[in-house]
């Protein structure tokens, strides 16, 4: 940042200069913010006509915690993400505005910038096109994007802040791809790399028997076989749609509601397993409230449909015992990152 | 310094006289074109509203309160394959916004063209996001929020059903296979330095009864997300490209 202060200062000087003539009002630039990848994660690509600055990541944490974005302004994005859950909100399935619960447990929202496909089923393309889903879905916040762009025009602050942050003349309104922009720049900021295993791989701490014990349990084909699918390393997940096995006919469409495949039913996409200590209850409809339970359901629990994943159907019931169960969830509790859930920037700005 | 100042006057005098008459070409070597979709039902401009009802060609009553749908990549073809004109657009025509019919083709260069191609639809790059300007924007209610892409073509309204009974008709029609391209022949039309006007008709009851024969009783919600919306995806896919057809070239 101290780099681009020269910059900056280089026209006041010119202008002040220039005392005499009329200074041409344009349109403020907003300050470029250049995003720190901890070591350990990728690169993360950037969309080239969304930039991350200052001011788009400070409007978009404003409005992501903003109640103005649902019909009755009782609800925001972090009613149901709430950063002590790693975003989510520890119920099994949300309620919206008009206390009607959701279908599907809220997501974790971290790493986001990772990502390709969103929600469950992979429904949205982008992150910036994830943002109205929650915002007009009648089960969550219920609004229609010609009301909310009405909203946020009459506000008496928000227009400016658009402006500042989207570097737009003074006649420019507010826009929905805007808001969309806004808030994917600040979830593209909440990166979570700094718990006990990340601390690890970098030699900064050491794991315990049972971690290190649960880590091989993990990566090992024939007993955990945790890693096939929820990737060793930087994110935790192949982010790939697959029927782990919960239900012999599956209720929920999953992906095969987004491709009207058959193959596709049943298939929800792979979460990422950072931070899933404070993520419960766990799977896409929360039917488990416990990592044991979880794990039992991998064990011993799952059940054989035609869209079964292969990985799943292939292994042998009840190869865990309860003290290796032990020492995977101990090792799982290795990936809570409380720097991210306890980091100020990320919460609730007013 | 005087012979400087001689010169400029002079040059100031001769600059003021004025230009020899010049004979203007008798044609100007290119046009503009505009084209023009008409939204209509058998030949009838569509009203909305919900009150006026058509009857398609399985005897079903339907009225409109809303039609949109997106026409893309306009594209005029020459006759000789060298002067072809490939536009990038995505607009929106909703017979409620006055305009929205209007597609200009600008600086046509003179010559033969042989046909009018363009989709009915969003082309896959923008169809996979969701933060765009215009007539793309999400506000104009034409984007699936639960899911990838645009709806290329929505009609809503009441219908009256087989026995009598009241009912609504909800269309949602989109997803990227479902793109339609379509093809008007133009009959070599000629651009000779003057403005013309294409006129292109979308007779709603071809799209439901040319060849296929579309049944409001039982396709009255279709939202092009669920396995049973596949037949009614695959008949409209069948019946859009006859639906349009050549108006008239002014």
């Amino acid at each position: 940042m101290k780099k681009l202060l020269p910059l900056f200062a280089l026209p006041l000087l010119i202008l002040a200069c220039h005392k005499d003539e009329p200074v041409v009002v344009t349109a403020p630039k907003a300050t470029p913010y250049i995003l720190t990848i901890p070591k350990g994660l990728p690169d993360m690509t950037i969309p080239a006509d969304n930039p991350l600055t200052v001011e788009g990541i400070a409007l978009g944490r404003r409005l992501f915690y903003d109640p103005i974005l649902s019909a009755d302004s009782t609800q925001s994005c972090g009613s149901c993400h709430t950063a002590a859950f790693s975003f989510t909100d520890s119920a099994r399935l949300s309620l919206g505005i008009d206390h009607k619960k959701g279908v599907r447990n809220a997501m974790p929202i971290m790493n986001l910038g990772w990502q390709k496909l969103f929600f469950w089923d992979g429904g949205a393309i982008g992150l910036e096109s994830q943002v109205i889903g929650p915002i007009t879905n009648p089960l969550e916040m219920h609004d229609t994007l010609p009301n909310v762009a009405i909203k946020l025009n009459r506000h008496p602050e928000y227009p400016a802040l658009f402006r500042k942050a989207f570097s737009l003349p003074e006649t420019e309104k507010i826009s929905i791809p805007l808001l969309m922009r806004a808030i994917a720049q600040f979830e593209r900021t909440l990166i979570t790399a700094n718990s006990k295993y990340d601390k690890w791989k970098r030699g900064e701490t050491t794991l315990n028997e049972q971690e290190l014990r649960g880590m091989a349990l993990y990566e090992n084909q024939d007993e955990g076989d945790c890693v096939h699918c929820h990737t060793m390393g930087s994110t935790f997940s192949d982010f790939e749609f697959r029927n782990n096995g919960l239900d012999a006919q599956s209720a929920d469409l999953g992906r095969m509601r987004i491709t009207l495949n058959a193959n596709d039913l049943g298939k929800f996409k792979t979460p990422s397993l950072r931070n899933i200590e404070l993520t419960a209850p766990y799977m896409h409809d929360g039917r488990f409230q416990t990592l044991d339970q979880v794990l039992e359901h991998y064990n011993t629990g799952f059940v054989i449909s035609p869209t079964i994943d292969h990985n799943l159907s292939h292994a042998k019931k009840g190869r865990l015992s309860q003290s290796e169960k032990d020492d995977i969830v101990a090792f799982l509790k290795t990936l809570t990152d409380l720097d991210f859930v306890q980091n100020k920037d990320f919460q609730k700005p007013f | 310094m005087r012979k400087l100042l001689i010169l400029f006057i002079l040059l100031s005098v001769i600059s003021c006289k004025k230009d020899p008459e010049v004979i203007a070409p008798p044609v100007a070597p290119r046009a503009n074109l505009t084209v023009i979709f008409q939204t209509e039902v058998d030949g009838k401009a569509v009203e909305l509203g919900g009150n006026t009802f058509y009857t398609n060609a399985d005897g079903n009553q339907y009225a409109l309160e809303m039609l949109k749908y997106y026409i893309s990549h306009l594209s005029l073809i020459s006759s000789d394959g060298k002067n072809d004109y490939l536009l990038e657009n995505h607009d929106l025509v909703d017979p409620a916004t006055p305009g929205s019919e209007i597609m200009p083709i600008d600086t046509v260069l003179n010559g033969q063209f042989d046909s009018l191609r363009f989709y009915l639809g969003v082309d896959y790059e923008h169809n996979h996001k969701g933060d765009q300007r215009g007539d793309l924007d999400p506000i104009n209610g034409m984007i699936w929020t639960w899911n990838t892409g645009y709806i290329f073509f929505k009609q809503e309204g009441p219908i009256k059903k087989g026995d009598g009974s009241p009912g609504y008709l909800v269309y949602h029609y989109g997803s990227d296979p479902a793109l339609i391209q379509v093809s008007i022949p133009l009959n070599k039309m000629e651009v000779k330095g003057v403005d013309r006007k294409i006129y292109i008709k979308f007779n709603l009851n071809d799209l439901y009864g040319n060849p296929n024969k579309v049944d409001f009783d039982v396709d009255y919600f279709r939202q092009s997300s669920l396995v049973s919306d596949l037949h009614w995806l695959s008949q409209l896919e069948g019946n859009f490209p006859g639906a349009f057809s050549l108006g008239k070239i002014e």
